[in-house]
């Protein structure tokens, strides 16, 4: 016996994807696309009700509210702010394709204020860029800060802190106690990382990446190619 | 453009498309509310990674289908909540998928059965989106020629193994 849906599509081919119902609504086909699309319509009871029914839960949807947690991405993000702080040199335009809002790129390190930071990772040593080192899924990565009056380290993605991180104010590099292990989304990792000389609470860390005052603070941040 | 999405906006524009299919797929209107908040904040997430050489449309059709499969293979695994129990959970009339909304039940229990990523993926577009196997291919980035490769196995597979649904 054939499976329903097999039966089923031996009818329905030539019918108009869900997808394409769905840019037709939103203007996205071209025009020839388009016209065709109109053509299979006027001719096809089970796809102008498949359009209906995309229609209708559109009307529907409208009168719906943005869920909160969608409506406060409005605000201006993290790396937004950032690109905004800082111009970005045309002749780092080049760069954009790897490294979209980064306000400053060398070696896929932006800086603001800072001196590097050091990446290490777990069998690998010293991450370096610049010689072809990429990380993958399941690396662990380990920062590596410079000499200074540090008492807190902020390492966040770029949207959200993963946490400040308590070090001692030291005239030697010191580890951050903290570690990352790598996940397999696709992508470049992304992290951003302030130093601080004082305390600071979450909401004034995110303060701090928008603030032209950084007294006593620097911040990285840092694009580290991934190899799935 | 790359590392540009306004994603409130694009909730805006595409939150219907996105909740409209996970309610399709996931056969829970409170499971799809909250799946479809989840894509929305995983694109803002990961903005950074959309290199624009697909639409936002494109984009959110793709990664909302791989979020609601994952969901209902995560669900398959929790023996406190089957799919098979979820029946008797209301359902806005949404669909707008070419097979009715038992029959995507029985594509989805059974891709979810023992098929690998990429053939589920190819199944669900063409059978249940009607798209050519071109149009898969162009949306999963493979050669049309390959989903159709992927189709035939899994047509030989369903086809021999007789699954209990048939039987409805």
């Amino acid at each position: 016996m054939t499976p329903i849906f097999l039966q089923y599509t031996e009818v329905t081919m030539g019918h108009i994807s869900t997808l394409r119902l769905h840019k037709l609504r939103y203007g996205e086909l071209d025009p020839e696309e388009q016209a065709e699309v109109m053509r299979h319509l006027s001719n096809c009871e089970a796809c102008s009700s498949r359009l209906s029914a995309q229609e209708n839960h559109r009307a529907a949807f409208e009168l719906m509210p943005v869920p909160e947690a969608i409506q406060a991405l409005s605000t201006p993000s993290v790396w937004q702010r950032l690109s905004r702080g800082w111009l970005l040199a045309p002749v780092l335009a080049a760069a954009l394709a790897l490294v979209v809002l980064s306000p400053v790129t060398r070696d896929g390190v932006s800086t603001k204020g800072a001196s590097d930071i050091e990446i290490l990772v777990e069998d690998l040593g010293v991450f370096a860029r610049d010689e072809g080192d990429v990380i993958r899924p399941g690396d662990r990565i380990q920062l590596r800060i410079p000499p200074g009056e540090w008492v807190e380290v902020w390492v966040g993605d770029g949207t959200t802190w993963l946490g400040g991180f308590p070090v001692t104010p030291s005239e030697a590099w010191q580890l951050v106690p903290f570690s990352l292990e790598v996940d397999e989304a696709p992508g470049p990792e992304q992290l951003v990382v302030l130093l601080t000389n004082h305390q600071l609470s979450e909401a004034e860390a995110h303060t701090a990446l928008s603030s032209d005052d950084l007294s006593g603070i620097e911040i990285q941040a840092l694009t580290l190619p991934k190899e799935l | 453009m790359a590392g540009e999405i306004d994603v409130t906006a694009a909730y805006r524009k595409y939150g219907d498309m996105v909740l409209g299919r996970c309610r399709t797929l996931l056969y829970n209107d409170a499971d799809a509310t909250e799946a479809c908040q989840e894509i929305f904040l995983k694109l803002h997430r990961y903005r950074f990674r959309y290199r624009g050489d697909a639409s936002i449309s494109t984009y959110l059709f793709r990664i909302t289908t791989n979020h609601c499969l994952n969901q209902l293979r995560s669900r398959r695994r929790r023996p406190e909540d089957p799919v098979e129990d979820m029946s008797h959970v209301s359902l806005s009339p949404v669909s707008d998928a070419l097979i009715n909304r038992v029959e995507v039940r029985q594509l989805v229990d059974q891709l979810l059965a023992g098929c690998d990523e990429r053939t589920r993926e190819c199944v669900i577009y063409h059978y249940m989106d009607g798209m050519t196997h071109k149009e898969v291919g162009a949306l999963m980035g493979i050669s049309g020629a390959a989903v159709r490769k992927r189709l035939f196995k899994f047509r030989g597979k369903v086809a021999h193994k007789a699954p209990s649904w048939m039987a409805s």
